[in-house]
């Protein structure tokens, strides 16, 4: 079963893509409530997924990713972004710091889901 | 697979923006009494009505996500150097945030009709607009102040030969 980490400072958000997934089947979910956060817990579990807001404090989501993929372990764990931000500048941005997928909120369940089956089955 | 529960999630949405709100509010009545918003603050910020925003859309208050997405423009010219902060900025972004509240009060009590949004709204671009222009304006004289010492100088250098 994939152990997933989903970093938001939003307890509300969390809790949404929590119960997305959970529904969909993926019942392994642990939480970070900033890029500082879920730096901290990918270093301590190994994380088969890792969702991620991009705006937060403290760290925020393109220096997260940045900081991830310095990690060998977390080399070419896919990781998606969850993000009101949708110009190409930002995508051009997440893709650069080694980003897998972009998803713009709001999201509905089937559309996250969609995309972790897919970036879980390569 | 089920929808969300919007129920659950806009009292957690309501439980958030209180604390937001609270954040927005110290920082522009700091802001407005010291005349002064450092880079720092202003990324708080954005990143406070950022979310404000996103966590709105995703509980189906979209006018009020409209709003805060307007201000949101805003505080991100700030952000990224576009318009300079001044002390007036801090007054219409209160104004701006007053009337995110009325709008989410309203919109919560399905009491929003699309016309009053609308009037709400056109007033804030308005003010934002009159804002943007003043800044403008202010550059445009300045490069034509430049432009005229540099002319100036030109033609006193042409009368001297």
């Amino acid at each position: 079963m994939p152990k997933i980490l989903i970093v938001d400072d939003s307890n509300m958000l969390r809790d949404m893509v929590k119960y997305a997934l959970n529904e969909g089947g993926y019942p392994d979910i642990v939480e970070g409530v900033d890029g500082v956060d879920g730096l901290a817990k990918a270093k301590a579990t190994q994380f088969d997924l890792i969702v991620s807001d991009i705006n937060m404090p403290n760290m925020n989501g393109f220096e997260l990713i940045s900081e991830l993929r310095k990690i060998p372990a977390y080399a070419k764990t896919p990781i998606l972004t969850l993000t009101t931000e949708k110009t190409d500048d930002m995508k051009a941005k997440g893709k650069e710091v080694g980003a897998t997928g972009w998803i713009v909120k709001p999201f509905v369940p089937e559309q996250l889901l969609k995309a972790v089956g897919i970036v879980l089955s390569r | 697979m089920a929808l969300f529960d919007i129920n659950k999630y806009r009292q957690m949405f309501l439980e958030e923006a209180e604390d937001l709100f609270e954040v927005i509010d110290n920082i522009l009545l700091e802001a407005e009494d010291e005349g002064d918003m450092d880079s720092e603050t202003i990324n708080s910020l954005f990143r406070s009505v950022h979310t404000l925003k996103g966590n709105s859309a995703s509980v189906e208050l979209s006018m009020f996500a409209a709003l805060a997405h307007e201000l949101e423009f805003f505080m991100d010219r700030l952000r990224n150097g576009e318009l300079e902060f001044q002390t007036q900025m801090a007054d219409l972004l209160i104004e701006g945030v007053d009337a995110l509240k009325h709008i989410l009060e309203l919109e919560l009590d399905d009491d929003l009709e699309h016309e009053y949004f609308s009037s709400i709204k056109e007033e804030l671009l308005f003010k934002i607009d009159n804002f943007s222009s003043d800044i403008k304006e202010i550059t445009l004289l300045q490069e034509c102040n430049a432009k005229e010492e540099e002319n100036g100088l030109n033609s006193e250098q042409n009368h001297d030969y």
